[in-house]
C-alpha cells in the first residue's frame, strides 16, 4: 500500500463571520495595503494509506473533528492528485 | 524622574491594572496610544501590558508589533533604555523582534489561569534572590526557540525567570527573558494582579520595583 | 404564500395572529409578519412569565436605582459607588453550536451592563449538563467552556465564580446562564434606553449587520423537535475584539455626555432595541433601514430587522454631537452611522430606500403583546418521611473516596483553570471559592458574587428548592461577612403551555420572594427561558440566581478552608429540613425529606453568622453530601481531628455551616473557658452550637480511630473524578 499526502483547506463559511480576518485586513488597510477583504483559516495535512475509498474516509474524518459544518467548510486542495 | 509610558493597543486589556500598579508606586505612569509616535526622551521607562491585542487573531502579538508605536518604541530601545512586556507584550515584543524566540500555543492547548512559582537565573541587574510566587493567565504561553538561540540565551546570561512547575511546555521552563543589552525585560506572569495580600500574593512587587529601580 | 404556512413559518398562533390583526386594523402584511413574530415572541414579550414576575415588585427597593425593564438592574452600594447586573441564559444557542453560543451569551450580558455606563469588572457563569455519559455530553462541555473563557478572557473581564451541574433531565437541553456586574466610582452617571427626545438622532454603532440568527428569538420560543438540524439559523458569532473596542467607546461617549440613550441590538436585534426604545420614550422612530451597514448586500429588510449579529449598539444623540461621536469611535477602529431619527408622534416609520414599509404604533408591539395567565397545577410534594442512615466506618470511607470523585462531587478546576479569574486585578476569591469575591476600587470594600439553585433540591420540591435558591447562597456570603444586597436571577423551565412546569414556576417565584422577603432584598433583574423540552420531557426547573453581597464591616476576608493548626472547629446550625440528599439520588433510593423552611428563622440565622463572621479564619456552608464531605474539602493546608463521635452519613440538613476559629479569638469572648458563649446569640435564639474538633498540623482528616484520611488521597479522588468523566478532555 503507498502513502498519500492529502491537503486540506478549512475556510470560515461566507455567510458566517470571520473575527481573525475582519482584525488582520483593518491592520493591512491601515498600513496602506491595498485589498478589499482577508479571511483567515486553517490547512490540515493527513498522510494516509491509499485505498479506493480515500475520499470518502477522508470526508468522513472531517465530518467526525476536523471542522465544524455550522461555521466552517472544507476542501481537499489535491483532490486531482488522489486516486 | 520623567514619567513611565505605557503603550496601548486595541484590545489590550491589563492596561488599566499595570497604570493602577505603577500609580500605586509612585512611577507616574502616562498612556501611549498605539496610533501616535512619541519622543523617548520624554519618559524614563516603558511597560506593554498584557491582554489579547487585536483579539490574539493571527499570531499572539503579531498584528499589535505592525502598529506605529511600535517605530517609536524600537528608538528608545536602541538608546539602551528599559522596558518591561507582560504577558501580551512579551508576545508583542517578541514579534516585533526585540526578544529572541516565539511564544506558541501552551502544551496541555488550554488557557491556563493559576499562581506559579518563579526564580531568577540571571546574574544582571534584573536578577533577586527570593522565590516568587504570581499568577499566569495565557494561552500562548509556551515559550519556543530552537536550541542554538536556546544555548546563546544561557550563554549571554537572558533567561530572567523560571517556573518552578513549568505550567506551559516552555523550553527550559523560561517565563522571563531579557535581550541581549539587558534594557529589554519580558515575563509571561502578571505582577500587577500580585500587589497586595488580598490578592493572595504581593511578590508583584519585586518584579515591578525592579524594573522601575533600573530606570 | 397561504395563512397556514406563513404562521408556521413565522411562529405565531392563530389566536394572537388575530389579536394582531384587531390592533393593526387589516391582516397583516409584509413586514409587520416578522415585527409581530418576534416582539411578541417569548423570549422578547414575557408573555407567559410576566403575570408571575410582576410579584417581584414587592420586595424592598429602597437602595435599588434601577430595576426590570432596564438593560440591567442597578443598586447603591453607599459612598457614591453604585453596581449594575444581571444574569442571563443562552440555552438553546449553547446546545446547537456550543463555542460560539456560549461566548455569545457572554458577549451578550456585558452589553447589558456597559450600556448603562458601568464598567463590567465580575463574570459569572451558572452552567448545567447532561449526565457525563450522554450523547454529545463531552463536546458540549468543552465547547461551552471554550466559548465562555475564549470570549471573557479576551475581552478582559475576571470570571470569579461559576456552578457546574450534571443531570440527566439536561441531556437535550443544557443551560448556560451567564452574569455580568459592572462598577460605577462616584462620578459616573447611571444611563438608561428612555432618554429620548425628538429631533434626536438615531445612530449605528458597531459591527456590520449580517444574516447571524436571524428568527433567533421565535426559536428560543420553541421546543426543540429534534428536527432543530433543518430549523436553525446561521450561527452568530462573537467576536471579543470587537465587543472590546466597543466597551471602551461607548463608555468614553458616556463619560463625555456625547448621547442620551442607548440601547445593545440583543434578540430580535434592531426590531426589538428600537420598538423598546420608542414605546419606553413614549416617542415615534423614523428608520432608514437601507442606511444600516450590511456584511451581506443581498440581505432585505426583513433580514436588517431581524438579524441577530453580535457587537452592534444603538445610540441616541443630540444631533450637534454626531461629528464628536464618529471621531471617538474611529479612534477605537469602529464605525457610526446616523440611522434615522426620533419623532413626537408615537410612531415607528421604517423605510427601505424611500419607500415607506410601514408605519405602526410601537406600543400596539410592546405593550399590546399578549400576557398569559397560562392554567397551573400546583405540585403535589410526594416524597417519604426521612429516617437518617448511619454507614460504618468502613463503608463510609469507602464512599467518601467515590464521593469526591463522583461528576457530582469531583473537583471542577479543569472548567476554572481556563477563565482569566484576575483580569482587572481586582479579584480576591476566584472560582476556587465558594463565591467570588473583588474589590470596589473607591472604597477598597470588598463585594461578593455567590451563585444559587440546587437541582437536587428543586426535583425534590419547587417551593423548597427555591427558596434554598435564595438562602444557601445568602448563607454562603454572609460565611465571609457579607451582606446580601440584591438578586439576579434566571429562571430555566420547561414547556408554560403545560400546567405542571407552569405550577413549578408559579411555586418558585412566590418561594424566591418569601426568601428575599425575610432577607429584606431585592430582586433588580433576570431573565426567563422557557421552552428547555426535547420531545415533551423538560428540565429540572432551575431558578437559577446570582445573589450580591457587599462587606463593610472591618475585617480580614475568611478563607474557605483551614489556615492554622490547633483551631477549634464548630458547627453551627439552623436545623429545618432534613433529607436523604444528592447522595441517595446517585444511588437511585427514593427521596426522604421531612421539615420546612421557616423563612424568618433562616433569615434571622443567616444574619447571626453575618455578624459573627469577623471571628472566623475559615468558614464552609454544609450542603451536598453532608459533613463529612466537606470537613474534607477544608483540609490541605491543616488536617482535622473530631473531637467526639462522628455521626457518618451523607444525609444533608438545612443550614450548617462548618467554622474554623482563632484561639486568639476565643480568648477574647466573654468566657474564654466556654467557647460556645462566643455564639451566645445564637443558642439564646434556638440555634445548634456544637464544637466538632480542632485543626490539626498534619494535614490529614481524622474523625476516630478506624475513620481517618491521608489529605493525599481526599486530594486525589477529588481531581481524578474530572479524568474518571470525560476521557478525552
Amino acid at each position: 500500500m503507498s502513502l498519500v499526502k492529502v491537503t486540506l483547506k478549512v475556510m470560515p463559511k461566507p455567510e458566517v463571520l470571520d473575527s481573525a480576518g475582519r482584525a488582520v485586513a483593518e491592520v493591512l488597510k491601515k498600513n496602506k495595503f491595498n485589498l478589499q477583504s482577508c479571511r483567515v483559516g486553517k490547512s490540515i495535512e493527513l498522510e494516509l494509506e491509499d485505498s479506493p475509498n480515500l475520499k470518502k474516509d477522508i470526508l468522513k474524518m472531517a465530518e467526525f473533528v476536523l471542522y465544524n459544518p455550522l461555521v466552517e467548510q472544507i476542501e481537499i486542495l489535491n483532490e486531482g492528485e488522489l486516486s | 524622574m520623567k514619567p513611565v509610558g505605557v503603550l496601548r493597543f486595541l484590545g489590550t486589556n491589563c492596561d488599566l491594572d499595570v497604570f493602577g500598579a505603577l500609580e500605586s508606586l509612585e512611577a507616574s505612569p502616562q498612556w501611549l496610544w498605539y496610533e501616535d509616535q512619541f519622543n523617548p526622551a520624554d519618559y524614563s521607562g516603558f511597560v506593554l501590558p498584557g491582554g489579547f491585542s487585536y483579539g490574539d487573531y493571527l499570531r499572539s502579538g503579531a498584528l499589535a508589533a505592525k502598529a506605529p508605536v511600535m517605530k517609536s518604541l524600537e528608538e528608545a530601545n536602541s538608546k539602551g533604555q528599559p522596558i518591561l512586556g507582560i504577558c501580551n507584550g512579551f508576545q508583542i515584543l517578541c514579534e516585533a523582534q526585540m526578544l529572541p524566540g516565539a511564544l506558541i500555543k501552551n502544551k496541555g492547548l488550554k488557557f491556563i489561569d493559576r499562581f506559579v512559582d518563579l526564580k531568577s537565573v540571571t546574574q544582571s541587574a534584573w536578577g533577586f534572590d527570593q522565590k516568587i510566587h504570581i499568577p499566569i493567565a495565557h494561552g500562548d504561553g509556551c515559550y519556543f526557540a530552537t536550541d542554538d538561540v536556546v544555548k546563546s540565551l544561557f550563554d549571554n546570561d537572558q533567561v530572567w525567570l523560571t517556573y518552578e512547575d513549568n505550567p506551559n511546555g516552555s523550553v527550559k521552563d523560561i517565563a522571563g527573558l531579557l535581550n541581549k543589552n539587558k534594557n529589554v525585560a519580558a515575563l509571561m506572569p502578571h505582577p500587577e494582579r500580585a500587589m497586595n495580600s488580598w490578592m493572595g500574593s504581593r511578590d508583584g512587587l519585586v518584579l515591578l520595583n525592579q524594573f522601575l529601580e533600573l530606570r | 404564500m397561504e395563512l397556514n404556512e406563513k404562521l408556521k413559518k413565522y411562529r405565531m398562533s392563530r389566536v394572537e395572529y388575530q389579536k394582531a390583526c384587531d390592533l393593526v386594523g387589516h391582516e397583516l402584511d409584509g413586514i409587520e409578519w416578522p415585527l409581530f413574530s418576534s416582539l411578541w415572541s417569548e423570549h422578547c414579550s414575557y408573555k407567559s412569565s410576566k403575570v408571575h414576575l410582576k410579584k417581584f415588585a414587592k420586595l424592598p427597593s429602597q437602595n435599588v436605582l434601577e430595576g426590570f425593564g432596564e438593560n440591567a438592574g442597578v443598586v447603591d452600594l453607599g459612598e457614591g459607588e453604585r453596581v449594575a447586573f444581571k444574569m442571563e441564559s443562552h440555552n438553546h444557542p449553547s446546545f446547537i453550536e456550543p463555542v460560539q453560543g456560549a461566548a455569545t451569551g457572554v458577549g451578550g450580558i456585558l452589553r447589558d451592563i456597559f450600556t448603562m455606563n458601568a464598567r463590567p469588572i465580575l463574570l459569572a457563569n451558572y452552567l448545567c449538563f447532561g449526565d457525563v455519559k450522554a450523547d454529545r455530553m463531552e463536546e458540549l462541555v468543552q465547547g461551552v467552556v471554550k466559548g465562555i473563557s475564549g470570549y471573557g478572557n479576551s475581552v478582559g473581564v475576571a470570571n470569579v465564580t461559576g456552578k457546574t451541574e450534571f443531570h440527566k433531565s439536561y441531556n437535550e437541553n443544557i443551560l448556560v446562564n451567564a452574569l455580568a456586574l459592572g462598577y460605577y466610582s462616584s462620578e459616573k452617571k447611571v444611563f438608561t434606553s428612555r432618554e429620548s427626545l425628538p429631533g434626536h438622532w438615531i445612530v449605528y454603532v458597531g459591527a456590520h449587520t449580517g444574516r447571524d440568527g436571524i428568527h433567533g428569538a421565535s426559536m428560543a420560543s420553541q421546543s426543540f423537535d429534534g428536527d432543530s438540524e433543518a430549523s436553525r439559523p446561521t450561527v452568530q458569532i462573537g467576536d471579543p475584539f470587537y465587543e472590546k473596542l466597543l466597551i471602551e467607546s461607548c463608555l468614553e461617549v458616556m463619560d463625555r455626555n456625547l448621547v442620551e440613550s442607548i440601547q445593545d441590538m440583543g434578540a430580535a436585534g434592531l426590531t426589538s432595541s428600537s420598538f423598546e426604545m420608542a414605546s419606553k420614550a413614549k416617542v415615534g422612530l423614523k428608520i432608514d433601514l437601507d442606511q444600516v451597514p450590511l456584511r451581506d448586500s443581498t440581505m432585505s429588510p426583513e433580514d436588517v430587522l431581524l438579524s441577530e449579529s453580535q457587537e452592534r449598539m444603538l445610540l441616541i444623540i443630540k444631533p450637534e454631537n454626531y461629528d464628536e461621536i464618529v471621531k471617538v469611535f474611529k479612534k477605537w477602529n469602529l464605525e457610526a452611522t446616523r440611522i434615522g431619527e426620533v419623532l413626537s408622534e408615537n410612531k415607528v416609520y421604517l423605510h427601505w430606500h424611500g419607500e415607506l414599509l410601514t408605519a405602526i404604533d410601537p406600543d400596539l408591539l410592546v405593550d399590546g403583546a399578549p400576557e398569559y395567565d397560562r392554567p397551573f397545577v400546583e405540585e403535589s410534594n410526594s416524597y417519604a418521611d426521612f429516617k437518617a442512615q448511619s454507614l460504618t466506618g468502613a463503608d463510609y470511607s469507602k464512599t467518601l473516596l467515590k464521593v469526591l470523585s463522583s461528576p457530582q462531587g469531583m473537583s471542577k478546576s479543569w472548567i476554572y483553570d481556563q477563565y482569566d479569574q484576575r483580569v482587572g486585578a481586582k479579584t480576591a476569591f476566584g472560582c476556587e471559592a465558594p463565591y467570588g469575591v473583588v474589590r470596589l476600587p473607591e472604597s477598597e470594600r470588598f463585594i461578593g458574587m455567590a451563585l444559587g439553585c440546587r437541582p437536587e433540591v428543586m426535583r425534590l420540591s419547587s417551593s423548597l428548592g427555591a427558596m434554598d435558591a435564595i438562602f444557601h447562597p445568602a448563607l454562603q456570603l454572609a460565611s465571609g461577612g457579607f451582606k446580601p444586597v440584591a438578586v439576579t436571577d434566571c429562571l430555566n423551565y420547561g414547556n408554560p403551555e403545560v400546567p405542571e412546569v407552569m405550577g413549578q414556576f408559579k411555586t418558585s417565584v412566590e418561594s424566591m420572594i418569601e426568601a428575599c422577603a425575610a432577607l429584606e432584598v431585592p430582586v433588580i433583574s433576570g431573565n426567563v427561558s422557557l421552552y428547555n423540552e426535547t420531545a415533551g420531557k423538560s428540565i429540572t426547573p432551575t431558578p437559577s440566581i446570582g445573589m450580591l453581597g457587599l462587606q463593610s464591616q472591618e475585617m480580614d476576608l475568611v478563607q474557605d478552608h483551614f489556615q492554622e493548626p490547633n483551631n477549634p472547629v464548630f458547627l453551627l446550625a439552623c436545623p429545618q429540613v432534613f433529607w436523604n440528599g444528592l447522595w441517595a439520588e446517585m444511588n437511585n433510593i427514593a427521596p426522604q425529606a421531612s421539615g420546612t423552611l421557616d423563612a424568618a428563622k433562616v433569615s434571622e440565622f443567616i444574619n447571626l453568622v453575618y455578624s459573627h463572621a469577623h471571628y472566623f479564619k475559615s468558614s464552609k456552608v454544609v450542603s451536598r453530601f453532608g459533613l463529612g464531605y466537606h470537613l474534607s474539602l477544608m483540609t490541605g493546608q491543616c488536617g482535622f481531628k473530631s473531637s467526639g463521635n462522628f455521626n457518618l452519613s451523607f444525609d444533608e440538613t438545612f443550614y450548617q455551616i462548618i467554622v474554623e476559629c482563632s484561639k486568639e479569638t476565643l480568648s477574647l469572648s466573654e468566657t474564654p473557658s466556654k467557647p460556645h458563649l462566643m455564639f451566645h446569640d445564637f443558642i439564646e435564639a434556638g440555634f445548634d452550637v456544637a464544637l466538632l474538633g480542632e485543626t490539626t498540623e498534619t494535614s490529614d482528616m481524622i474523625f476516630d480511630d478506624n475513620v481517618k484520611f491521608k489529605s493525599t488521597e481526599l486530594q486525589e479522588a477529588h481531581q481524578k473524578g474530572w479524568g474518571d468523566a470525560f476521557k478525552r478532555l
